[in-house]
């Protein structure tokens, strides 16, 4: 299988020396290019990516997962790639999936792709992803993956400044897109189970309303195009 | 001789008025903030030596308890600059943002990747 060099791998980590190595191993034995976007570690999560052969970009300050892609996805367009695959860092996301989004986004003629996981979590979390599902307009079920292919026209749109203000990678940047224009598939895949078991943004009850807060209001003022 | 309170908020407003001139002077205040404070100065000046103006607007806005009008109007300005702050304090944190990502991407195409020392919280 001749790997895609129009294609980067960016992958945002805060802290996930544990779990990197693997996935870059993996991505660079796909012969992708891979760009691990370190930010802010205080662990040596940069130095195993430099090891495993990835490029690594070093943020200054700590500016979130949504933020950091954004670097990544700055990068791919200055290093004139036309596709950008993001994924995390935890071992959630299976590097085997790639050259199927790939083909998926042809099939599809779209511009983004997002990696759809099965609806996990109980009752709550379905009430809560169908409530901002209604509320945002945006006709997909997996809000929250972040495993998803940006081609080019996406790339560009979400480099942006005015991109650049989102707490969340979620449903912020899908508005964004939904906005331009642009066309969004999703493809069912598999995932694996999270190493460490913990999630970052839903770590508290305190978080959950901040994010639930947020996103209403998000969905609120961001739901139509800006003239 | 006026009375006391006339002397005391004159002098108030005139010493807020001299500190915001030194503080100009060395830098420690922009004076694009400068503005803010010094309306503060002539406000504190000018009610404090006239409080019947207060007593005035409070007649014409029906207002029973003059008082609390210049509360009210501290208030109000008082919330209205902490929403610009909070405008500012965003547009500087994109561009911060912004900025870092810029050199990201000088610091990521270096040819031999060094990465930066003392990179690791102190």
């Amino acid at each position: 299988m001749m790997p895609d060099k129009s294609l980067l791998v960016v992958i945002p980590a805060m802290n996930e020396a544990a779990t990197i190595a693997a996935i870059v191993a993996k991505l660079r034995a796909q012969g992708r290019d891979v760009l691990v976007v370190d930010d802010g570690s205080t662990d040596n999560t940069a130095d195993i990516a430099l090891q495993q052969g990835a490029r690594v970009m070093p943020l200054v300050n700590n500016m979130g997962a949504w933020n950091a892609t954004q670097a990544g996805i700055r990068y791919a367009l200055q290093h004139a790639y036309q596709n950008v695959v993001c994924m995390d860092a935890d071992g959630q996301h299976c590097p085997d999936a790639i050259a199927g989004m790939l083909n998926y986004s042809q099939q599809q003629q779209a511009d983004v792709v997002i990696a759809a996981f099965p609806a996990r979590g109980g009752l709550a979390k379905k009430v809560t992803w169908t409530f901002f599902k209604r509320l945002s307009g945006l006709n997909i079920n997996d809000l929250t993956s972040g495993f998803r292919l940006y081609r080019l026209p996406a790339m560009q749109e979400l480099a942006r400044t005015r991109a650049t203000m989102l707490d969340y990678q979620d449903v912020g940047v899908l508005l964004i897109l939904q906005n331009a224009g642009l066309r969004i598939a999703e493809m069912e895949t598999t995932m694996q189970q999270r190493r460490d078991g913990k999630s970052r943004i839903f770590s508290s009850w305190l978080k959950i309303l901040y994010y639930l807060w947020y996103t209403t209001l998000l969905c609120f003022s961001k739901r139509t195009p800006i003239k | 001789m006026p009375p006391l309170y006339v002397l005391i908020s004159g002098a108030i407003g005139l010493v807020t008025a001299m500190a915001i001139i030194y503080l100009i002077r060395r830098d420690h205040l922009h004076i694009r903030y400068a503005l803010n404070w010094i309306i503060i100065a002539i406000a504190i000046a000018l009610f404090g030596i006239n409080p019947q103006i207060i007593d005035y607007l409070s007649d014409q806005l029906g207002i029973s308890y003059p008082p609390i009008l210049a509360v009210v109007m501290a208030v109000c300005f008082m919330l209205l600059k902490l929403l610009l702050n909070d405008i500012q304090l965003s547009r500087q944190e994109r561009q911060l943002i912004r900025l870092t990502q810029r050199l990201g991407m000088l610091e990521a195409d270096r040819d031999t990747q060094v990465l930066p020392a003392g990179r690791k919280k102190n």
